[in-house]
């Protein structure tokens, strides 16, 4: 049986990737995809707990996760496409007139 | 290596790889697909952590829903427009280095010095549950004391022999406890204890059986009541009868007489001294066994003391069966079968196991996250709006009345006075 040590290891290392991606790309959607993968390492580590502690709570959790995860990336990409209507760009380097 | 490790590997490798050319990916269309085959592979690792709704939501609701959302909105703004180049800065990479190392270590860290052998699932307090085969008592009230004598939990008007409807268990603290019966809305001043103290350990899942035919005498059965795969059912057999009993499978034809039967049929269980319980699990059946006395001995006699009609063995569910005695006409006693079936536990990770946590213990979470559902709906819905939201343009001025009900129906019908005897219109005012 894969111990639960490997499963919080693999979600660490897909976490730092997605955290990776936020700061390494410049496309919003893109922005956006890699939050998703950090949003999916975390329920990949809550569903890992949740098998160690032979428990249900974990995965509610995780059910909770993924529906705020749906509506967050409905709200998002409403925005991105808002966003593209007026700048006609989604280049989040271009998107920087709150910049103090 | 067991076939379980390497598909981790195999199925954690591609994961990772695939999020890596997410990451590297020019083409936006490309790194959506990339992130859709991690998602699939992330639905398969939590099929191999026993949670297979979730895995089944993660393919609905990730690689469904949300992936077609952003394949759609790619799309939607064109494709090469979301093509790009990667920042370059060597300051994002070092960042990146740095957080995964701090990561590591505290993981590392953590592991070291936590470990993760002494983490054990929280000791749940005991249930009970009491199922009344006393003859001498058709419906009696238990009360289960502990040991400064106060009552922690009531069983109130326990019906004798196989109950409608199974009573729930009740949970109570771990300890030792003494149970008392008083005949149902009867003075408990004067009940019968139990003679030995029960004691319930934690996770315990308990049915005491309280029998007897003048005293009573308790026994406590501890019944487990985790998740059986495939089409089988638990099944335990209590002796409360005073004669050794045997269990013998007398096959189909009940019609025999009893020397042919015996003769033919199969022993299962030989010897179940009174007070005694044999569990075993059996595939779901509908068996023509039969009880038949026994000397003390252990041999069997030619006595059968009870057939089982009709008896049904259920899957996936806890079926005790219990000899009781029961008293007939004229003070005679005579054995009868006493059958209490339960639902096992569902499986973990089951939809089953889920529903039930999230309809019990997190129901306002979950009716506040079908808020915010309807709350981000609404809010894409305003978001993409071209203009913004404004009310639709109405008519500029409500329609008033000109003249005064009474005048339209003096001038179609050519009389004055109309006021004061409504009655007699026939016909509706108006058109």
């Amino acid at each position: 049986m894969v111990g639960m040590e490997a499963y919080v290891i693999l979600s660490a290392v897909l976490f730092v990737l997605g955290a990776m991606g936020v700061m390494m790309r410049r496309n919003a959607i893109l922005v956006f995809m890699s939050v998703e993968l950090m949003l999916n390492a975390a329920n990949l580590a809550l569903v890992a707990f949740s098998r160690q502690w032979s428990g249900v709570d974990g995965q509610v959790f995780v059910f909770f996760v993924i529906t705020v995860a749906a509506a967050e990336v409905a709200v998002g990409l409403a925005l991105i496409v808002t966003i593209f209507r007026t700048k006609q760009s989604i280049n989040i380097d271009v998107l920087h007139q709150m910049e103090g | 290596m067991s076939i379980e490790v390497i598909l981790f590997l195999i199925i954690g490798s591609v994961s990772v790889l695939s999020a890596l050319m997410m990451l590297i990916s020019k083409e936006a269309v490309h790194s959506a697909l990339y992130l859709i085959l991690n998602f699939a592979c992330i639905a398969i690792l939590f099929l191999m952590l026993d949670a297979p709704f979730l895995a089944m939501v993660q393919i609905a609701v990730y690689a469904g829903a949300i992936m077609v959302l952003f394949l759609f909105v790619i799309m939607l703004l064109g494709a090469d427009k979301a093509r790009e180049e990667l920042r370059q800065f060597k300051t994002v990479f070092a960042g990146g280095g740095v957080l995964a190392l701090g990561l590591m270590l505290m993981l590392g860290a953590f592991f070291i010095s936590a470990g993760t052998d002494d983490i054990q699932p929280i000791p749940e307090n005991p249930q009970v549950r009491v199922l009344n085969a006393l003859t001498s008592f058709p419906s009696a009230d238990f009360y289960l004391l502990n040991e400064a004598g106060d009552v922690v939990a009531t069983f109130e008007g326990v019906q004798f022999g196989t109950p409608e409807e199974v009573p729930p268990f009740v949970s109570v603290e771990p300890g030792t406890y003494i149970l008392r019966v008083a005949n149902a809305g009867e003075d408990r001043s004067l009940p019968v204890t139990s003679q030995t103290p029960l004691t319930l350990e934690a996770d315990q899942d308990v049915t005491i059986v309280a029998y007897g035919t003048l005293g009573a005498a308790m026994l406590a059965l501890p019944e487990d009541m985790s998740y059986l795969e495939g089409n089988t059912g638990r099944l335990a057999l209590v002796n409360t009868t005073e004669t050794p009993l045997a269990l013998i499978d007398v096959g189909s034809d009940f019609e025999l007489n009893d020397e042919n039967e015996l003769e033919t049929a199969e022993v299962i269980l030989p010897n179940l001294a009174p007070g005694d319980v044999f569990v075993a699990e059996y595939r779901a059946d509908t068996p023509y066994w039969a009880f038949v006395e026994t000397t003390p001995e252990g041999e069997l006699t030619d006595r059968i003391v009870l057939r089982l009609r009709g008896f049904v063995i259920h899957g996936g569910r806890s079926n005790l069966l219990v000899v009781g005695t029961e008293r007939g006409v004229e003070n005679t006693l005579y054995p009868v079968a006493i059958k209490f079936v339960t639902p096992l536990n569902p499986a973990a990770g089951s939809p089953e196991q889920i529903g039930a946590s999230l309809f019990v213990d997190y129901v306002l979470p979950f009716e506040l996250v079908a808020l915010l559902l309807l709350a981000a709906m609404v809010g894409a819905i305003v978001l993409t709006q071209r203009s913004g939201v404004k009310p639709k343009p109405g008519r500029p001025t409500r329609r008033k009345v000109s003249r005064p009900l009474t005048s339209v129906i003096a001038t179609q019908t050519g009389q004055q006075d109309v006021i004061g005897e409504p009655a007699q219109l026939n016909e509706p005012a108006g058109d």
